[in-house]
């Protein structure tokens, strides 16, 4: 009886907490996050009324028929009722891995669009180093027998290439508002993970691999980058930021960054 | 005795199932890039894979036979299986293959000294007792390798 | 009592014993990592004399806390919920509920235990080596658990040690599952077919067709591993690392290809550790409803499509890893689809209750408890399998929450069910009931207010596997959540204690029990000496008509 009743006070408690949103994600800033938070939202009202109901019949059965001296029915089961629910939940179910795959697809195959912005990320124990070709357009090539993190050399540009002259690097990553930017996601060492909570967007960085991921952001800020996959002892300190900025600001960093010595 | 039978049967399924995720690696590793090297198999690792038929065969008749002269026959092909293989193994080190060498190498030293030791097994297993599901572990042994074999023709 | 006895009962004493130890070192270890999350910084002199180098002056290292992380989820993955539900009442209780005199093959059984004991052993030493137990998590990522000492402390010999015990527990558990496969199949008595079993045995069988297909692959997987630590092969480490400035000499190997061999064994051992639980609930629920299970057909055929399906969902669990886009989505449709099956069973749970005449006992309280849990956990996962939604919450606390929920918790939930439901069996003395109320409740609140704040930190986008949180400035408003769950587990560790407690008074000094005194109508509850010839399904409760309210399996 106290079960029913304790039931019921956590789901009760558990739907106001979501419903209370005190601890919820940080707004939006791209279109992208925005149709995830609406996508998210209309699952957490099916997921919360299936929880609503499950745990509330839950608790009613245990009220309603704890033991009172009454005889127990006696029902083996219902083929109808077992093929109704079946049924049920398999299309409610299934009909949102169909939704969501659309937001899935429009960060992963949708390849429409230019991105002007290409950014080559390195990421390593435990730090992040990001690159942008310079006014040439071009990044330079790169060896790991040219790598000196104490040179300032982190991905081993070439010094022999001339597109690398002018390559800049930043520690921190910097876009231009409203503008289709392309990462290159690259490992040194072990695995590790790019995540911008308000661009709801994660990718896990493999040595061995050169992953895309691209986005465009809509709002200035500066937001951090937590490295969200497993890398070691430094993990916890592995972070940095993402700064957006005006496309006019972003050009004067650019040029700036560009005309620093070497 | 049913139990026995059907314990053997799913050890081999058990051991399929270590095999099945290698040759998945062994697909993928291969399909990763350009550093896959053949392996030159020579005659003899072919004669060696007879060798093990051969054996199934011989246990297969004293089986039937109840022979047991012909069951000793199929333990001594076996052991001389396992000896070639180490020949085999001795051949591809002179020919610069080390486990390290290529992934195509560390798969085939891993693969053939883990069906050796299941042969070992096996063979200690025949050499104890006469029932009837050590010669299916043993045939199934003898098909695990010819398959093995046909996957390294495929994967060089 | 012999060590090495060949009894399924002692053996299964020696899982329950094994698992018992491993849980409560588990739970320790959960505990320092809380107490860590909330104080950082804190100064414990004992930290200092356990661990001289992971805590030097008493302050843990980043290290200290990732190797405690990785020794409690492998304790608890592999030795507790995979030990306790399968090895230990399924030794115990699989022959008698099937009325065979013993399991089919009681020297494997010995060996198999055995070789569990080794494997906890191996994984043990790991805290004595040099550099310390491994940090890399229960999963063992490569590159990070493929390069030895130079990716961090514990990556050398801790990291060596771990595979050992990894491989060494997938043989254990494959005897395990040929010998429970064949005992199912070849030692049941008379008039018990199949579709007669209890569903705890058919939630045995299940387990261990799943153990046998998925645990070569664990072994094959943690032998590649091997190889390349220690004999210089690359099947998971690519070309050109550089860690710690030093080049690694290694060509052309994929990390990816360890997580499809890893997540291909790991996915299903969610269902090894879970299944067993379900049927022990759905037994249970119907003893104490005094009613019939509801859709045993079903429950039977459920099990079979979460196994099945199961094999066919890892890659889930790599949305994000840089595999194929278009591969998650088909990941993401079956993973969904095994929400059905799991829907199936929750509906079915609720109609073997529904109408029935409930007895609290304090078995019954943790299996209507199980229920609750495995509805909170289960629909957590209907937002992880969807790859969009996993943009987001892959890796943080959100995950964290979901698999313990339905997962950790879940299980343990079912193995208090059953250790409460069969005590009077295994000892011939009854736990005391009141004690055990108590018990259920405070670790029913418990577990809720654990778990529910991570799933809140996940909202927040709190990474999971941090040594702490004090660099992230978005974290910086969510101590209370992390106090929360820290106090919580305290008090829910606290409350073990009682069972602890409640388990060893009952079985030196407990009320002597009848032969049946749930009024159960399975094998194991009949007179050693009667007939095991069985006549009925497992579960006929309340039949109209009938005296008593139950009729045995063996009764005429």
């Amino acid at each position: 009886m106290g079960l029913a009743i304790l039931v019921w006070i956590l789901t009760v408690g558990v739907i106001s907490l979501c419903v209370g949103g005190v601890w919820w994600f940080p707004a939006p800033i791209s279109q992208h996050a925005f149709n995830f938070d609406t996508h998210f939202s209309r699952m957490l009202w099916v997921a919360g009324a299936i929880f609503l109901l499950a745990q509330g019949l839950l608790g009613y059965a245990i009220l309603r028929f704890r033991d009172q001296g009454h005889p127990a029915t006696h029902n083996e089961g219902n083929a109808r009722l077992e093929v109704v629910w079946t049924m049920v939940t398999a299309v409610v179910f299934i009909g949102f891995a169909l939704i969501g795959n659309k937001i899935w697809a429009s960060v992963h195959m949708d390849k429409s669009g230019d991105a002007t912005i290409k950014i080559e990320v390195l990421a390593k124990q435990f730090s992040w180093n990001f690159r942008y070709p310079g006014p040439d357009g071009k990044l330079g090539r790169t060896d790991v027998k040219f790598i000196r993190d104490s040179a300032g050399n982190p991905f081993g540009i070439d010094a022999q290439d001339p597109a690398g002259r002018d390559d800049v690097i930043s520690s921190a990553i910097r876009v231009p508002r409203g503008i289709l930017v392309e990462l290159t996601l690259r490992s040194r060492d072990v695995i590790h993970n790019f995540f911008v909570r308000e661009l709801r967007l994660k990718q896990d960085i493999v040595p061995g691999m050169a992953i895309p991921l691209r986005f465009r952001a809509d709002k200035e800020g500066t937001y951090e980058v937590p490295c969200s996959e497993l890398c070691g002892l430094g993990h916890h300190q592995m972070r940095t930021t993402l700064i957006v900025m005006s496309a006019e600001d972003f050009q004067i960093w650019l040029k700036d960054e560009d005309r620093k010595p070497r | 005795m049913q139990k026995s039978k059907t314990a053997v049967a799913l050890l081999l399924i058990a051991i399929g199932m270590v095999f099945a995720s290698l040759t998945s690696a062994m697909v993928v590793r291969r399909g990763l890039g350009g550093d896959w090297r053949a392996l030159p198999f020579t005659a003899l690792s072919l004669g060696n894979l007879l060798i093990l038929m051969a054996s199934s065969v011989a246990l297969e008749f004293a089986r039937r036979q109840k022979s047991s002269g012909l069951w000793w026959l199929s333990c001594c092909l076996g052991a001389l299986f396992l000896m070639m293989q180490l020949l085999v193994w001795r051949d591809l080190m002179s020919a610069g293959f080390n486990v390290a060498t290529n992934p195509s190498s560390s798969f085939f030293y891993l693969i053939s000294g883990l069906h050796g030791t299941l042969v070992l097994g096996g063979l200690a297993a025949l050499a104890t007792t006469r029932a009837m599901v050590a010669t299916w572990y043993w045939h199934g042994m003898s098909i695990l390798w010819m398959y093995l074999m046909l996957l390294f023709q495929w994967m060089q | 009592m012999k060590i090495f006895s060949t009894d399924h009962k002692v053996i299964g004493k020696q899982y329950l014993t094994l698992a018992f130890f491993s849980v409560a070192l588990g739970i320790v270890l959960s505990l320092i990592m809380r107490f860590h999350l909330i104080r950082p910084d804190a100064k414990i002199s004992w930290f200092a004399t356990l661990w001289p180098v992971g805590a030097t002056g008493g302050i843990m290292t980043p290290e200290l806390y990732l190797s405690l992380m990785s020794i409690h989820g492998t304790l608890m993955v592999f030795f507790v919920l995979s030990t306790a539900p399968q090895g230990g009442f399924g030794n115990y209780f699989l022959p008698l509920q099937i009325g065979a005199p013993k399991m089919a093959f009681p020297v494997l059984s010995m060996l198999s235990f055995w070789t569990t004991f080794l494997a906890l052993m191996a994984l043990l030493a790991s805290f004595a080596v040099e550099g310390g137990a491994p940090l890399s998590g229960w999963t063992a990522y490569p590159p990070l658990s493929a390069l030895g000492q130079v990716a961090g402390p514990g990556q050398g010999l801790g990291m060596d040690c771990w595979i050992v015990s990894i491989a060494l527990f997938s043989i254990a558990s494959l005897m395990g599952a040929i010998n429970f496969i064949t005992t199912i199949l070849d030692m049941r008595t008379e008039g018990m077919n199949l579709m007669r079993m209890p569903l705890t045995c058919w939630g045995w069988f299940v387990t261990a067709i799943i153990s046998l297909l998925a645990f070569g692959v664990l072994l094959a997987a943690g032998i590649l591993l091997f190889m390349d630590r220690n004999l210089g092969t690359s099947f998971f480490i690519p070309a050109g690392l550089v860690v710690s400035d030093q080049l690694q000499n290694h060509s052309g190997g994929s990390p990816i290809l360890w997580q499809h061999l890893f997540w291909f064994f790991g996915h299903p051992e969610v269902y090894i550790a879970i299944l067993p639980g379900m049927g022990i609930v759905s037994t249970v629920l119907s003893v104490f409803a005094r009613k019939p299970v509801f859709g045993y057909r079903a429950m039977v055929y459920a099990m079979f499509s979460i196994a099945i399906l199961g094999f066919f969902v890892w890659g889930h669990h790599m949305f994000i890893s840089g595999m194929s886009p278009y591969s998650s989505i088909a990941f993401s449709l079956i993973t969904l689809a095994v929400g059905v099956p799991s829907a199936i069973k929750t509906f079915n749970w609720l109609g073997t209750i529904w109408g029935g005449k409930i007895r609290f006992t304090t078995s019954m309280l943790f299996a209507l408890g199980f229920v609750s849990v495995f509805v909170s956990g289960g629909l957590t996962g209907l937002f992880l399998g969807q790859p969009a939604i996993d943009l987001y919450f892959h890796d943080t606390y959100f995950v964290v929450g979901h698999f313990h929920m339905i997962m950790g918790v879940a299980a343990i939930f079912a193995i208090f069910s059953a250790m409460y439901f069969w005590f009077p069996k295994m000892y011939g003395r009854m736990m005391n009931d009141n004690l055990g109320q108590v018990h259920f409740y405070l670790t029913f609140i418990g577990v809720y207010a654990i778990f529910i704040p991570m799933h809140f930190l996940g909202i927040l986008g709190a990474p999971r596997r941090y040594a702490d949180f004090k660099e992230l400035e978005f974290l910086a408003k969510s101590g209370i959540l992390q106090r929360i769950t820290t106090y919580s587990a305290y008090c829910t560790a606290a409350a073990q204690l009682l069972f602890f407690g409640s388990y060893f008074y009952a079985k030196w000094r407990g009320p002597l029990a009848t032969i049946n005194p749930w009024d159960a109508t399975t094998l194991e509850w009949t007179e050693p000496s009667e007939s095991n010839v069985v006549n009925h399904a497992p579960d006929v409760y309340s039949l109209p008509g009938e005296e008593k309210d139950f009729v045995m399996q063996s009764d005429q």
